[in-house]
């Protein structure tokens, strides 16, 4: 293997995990306040190395828990915690198969995927913040559940349907 | 190549446990804004498992040639169908026996286009012998997707990686020549070219074998006797010793490699020269073929050099050494060896014992090892060193011929040292 290739890969993957770890826990710490939000970035790092699913899934729960236990100090906290773990968990994905691989080649196209994720939890984000702002009402988190549930059906549906149809 | 089932993308688990995470704590505490930051882990799982459908995609490869010398180069080409949406990552991974002309050739990112994809990579052989390429992994997934198919296809072409010729222009003598014509002078005095000694002349000697100007001197006829061209049989006995940690490492697997090419030079001489060649290997791969002539013998000959050499570079064999060497009392033994193992030694004053000839070429292993830097790497370099020399003094007061053929030493030069060494005496009958 390429020696300056192998080095460039090694270090995007070291910038990216720190980058991820600095997302998940400056948000989970400013949000909290608690020493717990050094969980989620060494759960974040440790997936990059190991590239092992487990960890990824452990990384996503502790943020999501991190999220909850935000909610004590307002909605828009647990908002960014959230939408912090959910971009660290897109940049380490990136970071673990540029490591994996051992080359940055097609990086390009993998950003470009990250950077549509992020836009989207950028906009789940301020459409949270809005959402806070107006003071929706219960039956709105029960309606977009509904939905949302239905759209995952939906789904699984059309994908049996097209998979079907191909054989 | 079968059909493959998608696995799953790390990201699945971990983003649908975080949407129902965060909905029914939406749930629970009636905060739906919550709920909205889970947007975009449910968007991207819906978007994720979309696709789920097996997928052919028909991997296969081919090479420019099958047939090389170590160390050209060979153009291989990896064939396989996907979705036009698809990505698609190929990585190759080659076995030890080969590098890649360019590193990157061996790792390619495709993105969504065409439905059959070629890529094509130069490889060169490092070491020769009968040679697996490696393998691929291509990934195939959907952008934005959290379902992949991933193919691990073998290279299933084996090579032939030839050992470039040694150059060789003499012949060692055989002891003891047959009575087909070939190209040694034999030991034994009869009919032929090259002269062999003068006699009286006697009743029934030809006129044209006169030595009139010997017979001017001696006063009473001569005649010239000559010696007759036949043919011989020679054993390539090769060491494949181990060192002393039970393994071949690199400088042993160099060694070798040098042996195998040397033996295979001096075998197609022979070959040539109407000689029946022999091969036998001691030490972890143990082979014996019994002596032949013409072009069959050459291509067993040969199958059996490119597995010697392919097992060599996979580092496969077992110690086989206690089988017992049979060699035809009237071959030309030419051992080839480092002499690291002293069983090899053993084998050799056994073989030496039961009257065979033998002629021993030692490959030197001294220029393959790291310069020695602290006191005691020299002093293990100096025991080592003295170690082989009097190995080599134990053969050569046997009556064994014994030369070194070290980095820099052409094969020619050793096989003319051991004609030098190995001049044997006339035969008369």
């Amino acid at each position: 293997m390429n020696e300056t290739l192998t080095r460039g890969s090694v270090w995007f993957a070291i910038a990216a995990t720190l980058c991820a770890a600095l997302v998940s826990g400056l948000t989970a710490l400013v949000a909290t306040g608690s020493v717990l939000a050094v969980l989620a970035p060494l759960l974040f790092a440790r997936f990059v190395a190991a590239d092992f699913e487990g960890t990824l899934t452990a990384a996503l729960v502790v943020s999501a828990g991190m999220a909850l236990l935000a909610l004590s100090h307002g909605e828009l906290a647990a908002i960014v915690v959230a939408s912090g773990g959910y971009i660290a968990a897109e940049i380490s994905i990136v970071a673990a198969r540029v490591h994996r691989r051992r080359t940055t080649a097609g990086i390009g196209e993998q950003l470009h995927d990250v950077a549509i994720n992020i836009s989207l939890a950028i906009a789940a984000l301020l459409a949270s913040v809005l959402l806070t702002a107006a003071d929706a009402p219960t039956w709105l988190a029960v309606a977009a559940l509904a939905l949302l549930a239905a759209g995952g059906l939906a789904a699984y549906l059309v994908g049996r349907v097209r998979n079907a149809a191909r054989h | 190549m079968a059909v493959t089932n998608p696995s799953r993308d790390p990201r699945l688990v971990g983003y649908t446990a975080v949407t129902v995470m965060l909905a029914i704590g939406a749930l629970v505490f009636g905060k739906p804004a919550v709920f909205v930051c889970a947007a975009p882990f449910a968007i991207a799982v819906i978007r994720g498992v979309r696709d789920r459908a097996p997928l052919d995609t028909q991997l296969r490869f081919d090479a420019d040639e099958y047939s090389l010398l170590e160390g050209d180069e060979v153009r291989v080409t990896a064939t396989f169908r996907r979705r036009p949406e698809h990505v698609a990552y190929v990585h190759v991974v080659l076995t030890t026996s080969w590098e890649a002309v360019d590193p990157e050739e061996l790792q390619w990112v495709i993105p969504p286009g065409d439905a059959e994809v070629t890529i094509a990579f130069t490889v060169r052989a490092t070491v020769w012998g009968r040679l697996t390429l490696g393998s691929v992994v291509l990934e195939l997934s959907t952008r934005g997707g959290l379902t992949a198919w991933e193919v691990h296809g073998e290279l299933p072409a084996s090579f032939r990686v030839l050992p470039p010729p040694e150059r060789v222009r003499e012949l060692l003598p055989p002891p003891i020549s047959h009575s087909l014509l070939g190209q040694h002078p034999s030991r034994v005095v009869g009919d032929g070219f090259d002269f062999a000694e003068l006699r009286p002349y006697s009743h029934g000697d030809r006129l044209r074998d006169i030595n009139w100007r010997a017979s001017a001197r001696f006063d009473s006829l001569q005649v010239n006797r000559r010696h007759p061209e036949r043919n011989g049989d020679v054993i390539l006995l090769l060491d494949t010793f181990t060192d002393v940690a039970g393994t071949h490492s690199a400088a042993l697997q160099a060694v070798i490699g040098r042996a195998a090419r040397a033996a295979w030079s001096i075998a197609q001489l022979h070959l040539m020269s109407q000689d029946r060649v022999g091969l036998a290997t001691r030490g972890r791969y143990t082979r014996q073929l019994p002596t032949a002539g013409g072009d069959r013998a050459r291509y067993t000959l040969l199958e059996a050099m490119l597995d010697i050499g392919g097992e060599v570079a996979d580092g496969r064999g077992s110690d086989g050494s206690t089988q017992r060497l049979r060699i035809p009392p009237t071959a030309l033994v030419v051992a080839l060896t480092p002499l690291i193992d002293q069983r090899m030694t053993r084998d050799l004053l056994a073989l030496r014992g039961s009257g065979r000839t033998v002629v021993v070429v030692v490959v030197d292993t001294l220029d393959l090892l790291p310069e020695p830097t602290t006191l005691a790497e020299q002093q293990s370099y100096r025991l080592f060193g003295a170690q082989l020399r009097l190995q080599r003094e134990r053969l050569t007061a046997d009556g064994m011929p014994v030369t070194v053929w070290g980095k820099d030493g052409s094969l020619a030069q050793v096989v003319g040292a051991l004609r030098h060494l190995q001049r044997g005496r006339l035969v008369r009958r």
